[in-house]
């Protein structure tokens, strides 16, 4: 399934819906889209996972690389409704620790975004990492 | 000078104006004909800078001066002057005009302050404050004919003190609201200034941005239609410019009232026309949270001032979102982790639950057996059902105690509170505990005073607090005694229980209540326990309103406080009982009761008549543990073959060690007084007990616990639980090593008396003149020379020496006479032979020194050591003997152990059947060997090796080559590979080995053997139609010569196909062709085509071996079973970014479409995802795939043209790669890679559970 990029801002914090599978092929575009997000200032990155169908270990290591560049920024990176499968594959590399993660996506105080991007091409770069209105 | 130019010059604009005026058009004429008190006020007000304004005259005529104008008349000016002041004021006559007749009528002056005038002025009517004065002005007679108003208007401070209230009003917010409540509460305070916001309106946009939903209104129903209660974002007209304010902008609505009609006016009496909407602003962030509607008091413009006012609220509103959005995250978060609190209880609830029902089974049966009077057990089963009985009970205790607790913790227990007489029941409570206090020596004080009334309490939850506290006492007190008291005391009960115990160390009294804490390093009668104890007492505390304390002295004791308040008010009302009867304690504190008896009361148990079936010579042994039921189990398994004492702790230990020293120990680690490892300290500390050999066990599983063992000295290390044979077999290795230690000790004291006779032996002395170069020697030394004082003068000593001394030692004695010193005794060894032809070993030693002429001398010694010589030589032969013996017997077990592996193989599609039998002479272990293993992914390997020579260095290098095929093997390198590592492997074996050996890969997809042969005698293969192939050498035996480029030989293998690995000694015979033996083998596997696997290596050796193999045999059969394959698909990799995804869907689909599980889909997706995006990205391509699903195992193969093997390792936590194959060997059962020349296979296999099938 091709990965699709949902970000939205809500409050402080940025939640980045990840649909597809995120693997070798789509962990660039996650990448691109968040590390924009980092740093642009986003304090918060909730990176929502629910429609994540499989992971690899590219895409692992993309999360890896993200947190690494969060904590360097000073932002906080948190990975959200972890499917059986991902919870797996983050228990097999002994990963567990060097994430934040939450079972569900937090109900995050509503914020507006009349531009909130949806990529739906799948092959183009991830949609613009600031939703600020035009 | 005229009027005009003496007062109009100097009044400024308005004195220009007034001049201008047509005064003859107005009743005051002329200004020339006015009279002077006219002119006089006239000058008064043109040269005051303070607002004034006068009338004079019937018509109350309008003068003004420059103030007046610039501050309040404004557009009126300059018509308003001149015109009779009804006309100018006329919007505010009713309010005025009363107050100006009353001075006109008075002469009184009038006086008001911020007085609300809607004034016209600017082109509406406007809000206004004035605070202003008016007096009388008389003409010339004294008649009141005007008035003078002093005015200043106040309509900016009134309108800023307004707005500043209302936003202090906003700043001080409730906190603990959330979102939709702060912003209707700060809503409520907006509408407390109708007049400066007529009403308003707060947006805020929902999580998408899609939608502005209404938050809060003043003066405003929520559903009018300017206050829809959701605005779209795509809404093509919407009420409220949402999109403007979504993008930050701050904009002005103009012409509400033409737009909407009626509209709620706030505090006016007409609705308000505009309104700002400004945007809640996010800090840091670009986005607003929504935005204000502030509509504009009609009598106001929306002016800079009022923007300002605006935006300010807007800020308040914000900051109050974020306060409460905050404080909803913060909320949220709390529930979570109380909600993880919640599950943990619910957890320890349900396992605590699940381990009741089968430990009820347990007991029920039990119980039954026991009590059986028709059927009685005999006694020494009686005993074992005891125990069963007794540890089930032990166990039940625990879990009901971790229930009670977790049911406290949750709530879940419902607890009622009957009014009791607590001192009583409290003591009754402890005085279940005298005979165990009594027995374990220990003073039990027991003073419950009677108090003023009865206690609310749950008699059950009282009980587990008060049996808790006294048991525990019990358990850490050694001497002295346990004083339990209750008194009222400050309006509540005071229970407290002292002991004179062990007490706690300071820095663990803050964790005691802890669940699960236990104190470090206690000392304690018994290590038993779970921890769950003191947090009862302190849940059960707290369920009464009470409160737990502990003071504790480490070495002095400690002291429980337990207090609860009197009466009921601080119980739950439905929970309060009414008086009742007592409940009888006994049958609750029976099992803490018990459990005190079992610590205090500990007697070993008599030895058990099997003490009668041992030898008498049988090892002692000694078993100490503080748990009787273990202790006794242990010594039970040993008893059989040991003679075994037992101890219940490490003092006790010592005291059993003094009266007989035991063979070997057994210890436990936990113990009271003395634990383990103090045991063994002391063990070490004395000579006399340094030896013995200890065993430890353990329930500390893990790596360090053992660790920690051997480091602490311990012979061996055993983790409860262990099996019975472990013990058995441990105890007899320790035994054993430890008698070859002592036969080693024993060797080495004799040489220390050796030594001592040494010195006793006899000595010759002798000295050497050097400057006559003559020597002189004692009777003893002609006599061990066996020469004489002539024979000495006749010859020389020089001459003489090189006749005595063996040719090779002369050097070395020229030398030492050479290197003699006057300080340091110089000595050598050397042997000769004596004129009676005897040889003789003597020791020889020298120093330099003068005699009484003063002449340098040479002085030494001779001592005939050849007696000792032989004796020590003689006693490091058997030394060594000793230790081979020891070796062998190692490598003996090793053998047993290793060698001769399962005899069930559980292969895919491969039936093994094996045999080993030493040669008959042999109590010599050979070097022959035989080995299967699995390879994984359906592969197997099938090995055949002899190492030439016998004994224990042939069986050590066999155990070499064994294990290092294994490893090479497991590296999947293909059989020719092996076979040359193997040979260099040899050459760097100590001395001249020579080793042949078969390796051979049976690949049960492939259907194929791939084989080498390294000079072994050659494998026969027994086709299905009856043919046969030997698999001749591909390569000289190992360690014969470099060998290099060996190649693997392959050869299909269908089903029921036969191959026959074995080393020659079933083949060869004295006398006899070597291959004369393989075609008899041959014949006499084809005769048996028909016998089942298992025991054709039997019937083989036995028909080739009639009278037993002379050398050893080993002899592995193999044969291919036809179970077919489930399936196989394979499938190319199309280059293309969608290679990997189409390559998951079809495996999915594959996977599926077999009727795997939805786990095993997942993990072979991925594992096979991870396969092959590394071949795509560092492999060369083409990839190729192949998924084999063989019934019991699925195995996945990724092929490609690169050969460079592919390494695991789990990256760092910081690393973003590498951590493919981790995944892979972490989901697949196995994997591997094999390289081929030009190519290499990765694959992973996943053996299915019958689930998965």
């Amino acid at each position: 399934m091709v990965l699709t990029l949902n970000t939205e801002r809500r409050g402080d914090a940025v939640v980045v819906r990840i649909e597809g599978d995120f693997d070798l092929h789509s962990c660039g575009k996650v990448r691109t889209e968040v590390e924009g997000l980092l740093d642009g200032g986003g304090d918060e990155v909730y990176l929502d996972l629910t429609e994540v169908g499989f992971l690899d270990s590219s895409g692992l290591g993309t999360l890896v690389g993200l947190q690494k560049r969060a904590n360097r920024v000073h932002a906080r990176l948190v990975l959200c409704a972890l499917s059986p499968q991902l919870d797996k594959i983050i228990d097999i590399t002994h990963l567990r620790d060097s994430f934040t993660i939450l079972p569900g996506v937090p109900e995050l105080p509503p914020a507006p975004s009349d531009s909130d991007h949806s990529d739906d091409s799948g092959d183009s770069e991830a949609s613009d990492a600031d939703a600020s209105p035009a | 000078m005229s009027f005009a130019t003496d007062v109009w010059l100097k009044g400024g604009d308005a004195g220009r104006d007034l001049a201008a005026v047509d005064w003859d058009q107005t009743p005051l004429g002329d200004p020339e004909t006015w009279p002077a008190s006219l002119r006089s006020a006239i000058r008064i007000l043109l040269t005051s800078k303070f607002s004034m304004w006068m009338a004079w005259g019937p018509e109350l005529t309008f003068f003004c001066n420059d103030a007046y104008r610039r501050d309040t008349l404004a557009n009126k000016y300059p018509w308003a002057l001149g015109r009779p002041a009804s006309e100018v004021w006329a919007e505010i006559w009713p309010d005025i005009g009363p107050r100006i007749d009353h001075v006109l009528r008075t002469g009184e002056a009038t006086w008001d302050e911020n007085l609300l005038l809607f004034l016209e002025r600017s082109g509406y009517v406007e809000e206004t404050y004035h605070t202003f004065s008016y007096s009388p002005l008389a003409d010339d007679d004294g008649d009141i004919v005007g008035m003078l108003c002093v005015v200043k208007e106040d309509t900016a401070q009134v309108i800023a003190k307004r707005r500043m209230g209302t936003l202090r009003d906003l700043g001080a917010r409730p906190s603990g609201l959330d979102e939709a409540e702060a912003i209707r509460a700060a809503c409520q305070r907006l509408a407390g200034d109708p007049q400066s916001l007529p009403f308003t309106l707060v947006y805020v946009y929902d999580h998408l941005g899609r939608q502005a939903h209404l938050a809060g209104t003043s003066g405003i129903e929520p559903g009018h239609r300017l206050a829809p209660i959701v605005i779209g974002l795509d809404e093509p007209r919407p009420v409220w410019p949402v999109t403007s304010a979504l993008a930050g902008e701050t904009t002005l609505a103009d012409g509400l009232r033409e737009r909407f009609g009626d509209l709620p006016t706030g505090a006016w009496q007409d609705p308000p026309d505009q309104a700002f909407i400004v945007p809640l602003r996010q800090p840091t962030q670009t986005l607003p949270y929504g935005f204000l509607v502030a509509t504009i008091n009609p009598y106001r413009k929306g002016d800079d001032a009022f923007e300002g006012f605006v935006s300010l609220l807007a800020a308040q509103l914000a900051a109050i979102i974020t306060d409460a959005r905050a404080f909803e995250f913060e909320r949220q978060r709390a529930e979570t982790l109380a909600q993880i609190d919640q599950a943990k209880t619910d957890f320890f609830t349900n396992v605590s639950h699940e381990f009741r029902t089968p430990l009820t089974l347990l007991l029920g049966p039990t119980e039954e057996l026991l009590e059986n009077a028709a059927d009685p057990v005999t006694n020494g089963q009686r005993a074992r059902l005891e125990v069963i009985q007794r540890n089930a009970l032990r166990m039940l205790k625990l879990v009901n105690n971790l229930l009670d607790f977790s049911r406290l913790e949750s709530g879940a227990a419902v607890a009622r509170f009957d009014p009791v007489d607590l001192a009583r029941y409290t003591a009754e409570l402890a005085s279940m505990f005298e005979s165990a206090a009594a027995r374990a020596g220990l003073a039990l004080t027991i003073d419950c005073q009677p108090l003023p009334s009865p206690v609310y309490v749950d008699q059950e939850h009282w009980a587990k607090v008060v049996l808790n506290l006294v048991s525990n006492a019990l358990k850490f007190t050694f001497s002295g005694g346990i004083a339990v008291r209750m008194r009222a005391d400050e309006g509540q009960v005071l229970l407290t229980v002292s002991d004179s115990g062990t007490g706690i160390p300071a820095h663990e009294l803050p964790r005691l209540f802890e669940r699960f804490h236990r104190v470090r390093g206690a000392a304690g009668r018994t290590n038993e326990g779970s921890g769950v104890g003191l947090a009862l007492v302190a849940q059960i505390t707290r369920m009464h309103g009470g409160t737990v304390d502990v003071e504790s002295n480490p070495g002095v004791g400690t002291t429980f406080f337990v207090r609860v308040p009197f009466g009921h008010a601080h119980l739950p009302s439905e929970q309060v009982g009414a008086p009742g009867e007592l409940v009888d304690p006994s049958q609750q504190a029976q099992s803490f009761v018990s459990e005190a008896m079992r610590w205090v009361d500990r007697v070993p148990d008599p030895s058990s008549p099997v003490d009668d079936l041992r030898p008498a010579d049988a090892p002692k042994v000694l078993v100490v543990d503080d748990n009787d039921d273990m202790r006794e189990y242990t010594a039970g398994l040993l008893r059989p073959t040991y003679d075994v004492t037992t101890a219940v702790d490490g003092i006790d230990a010592l005291a059993k060690v003094a009266e007989s020293t035991p063979d070997l120990i057994v210890t436990d680690v936990m113990m009271p007084y003395l634990d383990g490892f103090g045991l063994l300290a002391r063990l070490h500390s004395e000579p006399a007990t340094t030896g013995i050999p200890v065993i430890m066990l353990s329930a500390r599983a893990g790596e360090d616990g053992v660790v920690e063992g051997l480091e602490a000295g311990a012979d061996d290390y055993l983790i409860k639980p262990f099996s019975a044979r472990e013990l058995l077999a441990r105890v007899a290795v320790n035994l054993e090593l430890d008698r070859v230690r002592r036969v080693r000790t024993t060797l080495e004291r004799s040489q220390d008396l050796l030594d001592q006779a040494q010195r006793l032996a006899k000595v010759g002395s002798w000295e050497i003149d050097l400057q006559r170069d003559q020597l002189r020697g004692s009777p003893e030394f002609y006599r061990i020379l066996e020469i004489t004082q002539e024979l000495v003068e006749q010859h020389g000593f020089r001459d003489l020496l090189g006749e005595l001394v063996h040719p090779d030692d002369l050097d070395g004695v020229i030398r030492v006479l050479d290197q003699a010193r006057s300080d340091a005794v110089t000595r050598g060894v050397a042997r000769i032979r004596t004129p009676s032809g005897q040889e003789k070993v003597l020791e020889t030693r020298v120093e330099t020194g003068t005699d009484e002429d003063g002449h340098d001398m040479l002085r030494g010694s001779v001592q005939d050591v050849t007696e000792q010589r032989r004796l020590e030589k003689s006693l490091a032969e058997s030394l060594a003997k000793e230790e081979a013996a020891a070796r062998e017997h190692a490598i003996a077990e090793y053998l047993q152990r290793s060698l001769l592996p399962e005899r069930n193989y559980d292969l895919e599609r491969l039936q093994v059947a094996t045999y080993y039998r030493a040669g008959v002479e042999g109590t010599e272990v050979g070097g022959d060997w035989y080995d299967v293993f699995e390879l994984g992914g359906g592969r197997v390997a099938l090995v055949v090796g002899d190492v030439m020579g016998r004994g224990v260095r042939a069986a050590s290098v066999m155990g070499q080559m064994r294990s290092a095929v294994r490893t090479l093997g497991k590296l999947d390198l293909s059989p020719g590979e092996v076979v040359e590592q193997l040979d260099a492997f040899v050459a760097d074996l100590e001395g001249y080995q020579m080793v042949t050996c078969v390796y051979a890969v049976f690949d049960s997809i492939e259907q194929t053997m791939a084989y080498a042969n390294a000079g072994h005698v050659p494998p026969i293969v027994r086709l299905p139609r009856g043919d046969t192939v030997w698999l001749h050498a591909t390569a000289p035996p190992l360690g014969a010569g470099a060998t290099a480029g060996v190649t693997t030989r392959q050869l299909p293998l269908e089903p029921d196909t036969r191959v026959v690995f074995y080393t020659d000694g079933l083949v060869e015979e004295r006398g006899q062709d070597l291959d004369a033996g393989i075609r008899a083998l041959e014949q006499e596997l084809l005769a048996r085509a028909d016998s089942p696997i298992e025991s054709i290596p039997e019937q083989l050796v036995r028909s080739l071996r009639p009278g037993g193999p002379d050398d050893d045999v080993a002899l592995l059969v193999s044969q291919v079973s036809g179970a077919p394959f489930h399936a196989a698909v394979s499938h190319r990799l199309m280059p293309g970014r969608n290679a990997i995804a189409d390559t998951r869907r079809l495996v999915v689909d594959q996977l599926r479409a077999w009727g795997l599980d939805e786990v095993t889909v997942e993990d072979v997706a991925l594992t096979t995802h991870e396969l092959v995006a590394n071949a795509l990205v560092h492999g060369d391509p083409p990839v190729d795939l192949r998924l084999v699903h063989t019934g019991s195992q699925l195995l996945v193969e990724v092929h490609d043209r690169s050969t460079d093997r592919p390494r695991r390792r789990n990256a760092d936590t910081g690393e973003e790669r590498g951590r493919g194959l981790h995944v892979v060997a972490s989901l697949a059962t196995d994997w591997g890679a094999r390289v081929g020349s030009g190519h290499k296979t990765v694959w992973a296999s996943h053996v299915l559970t019958p689930m998965g099938r």
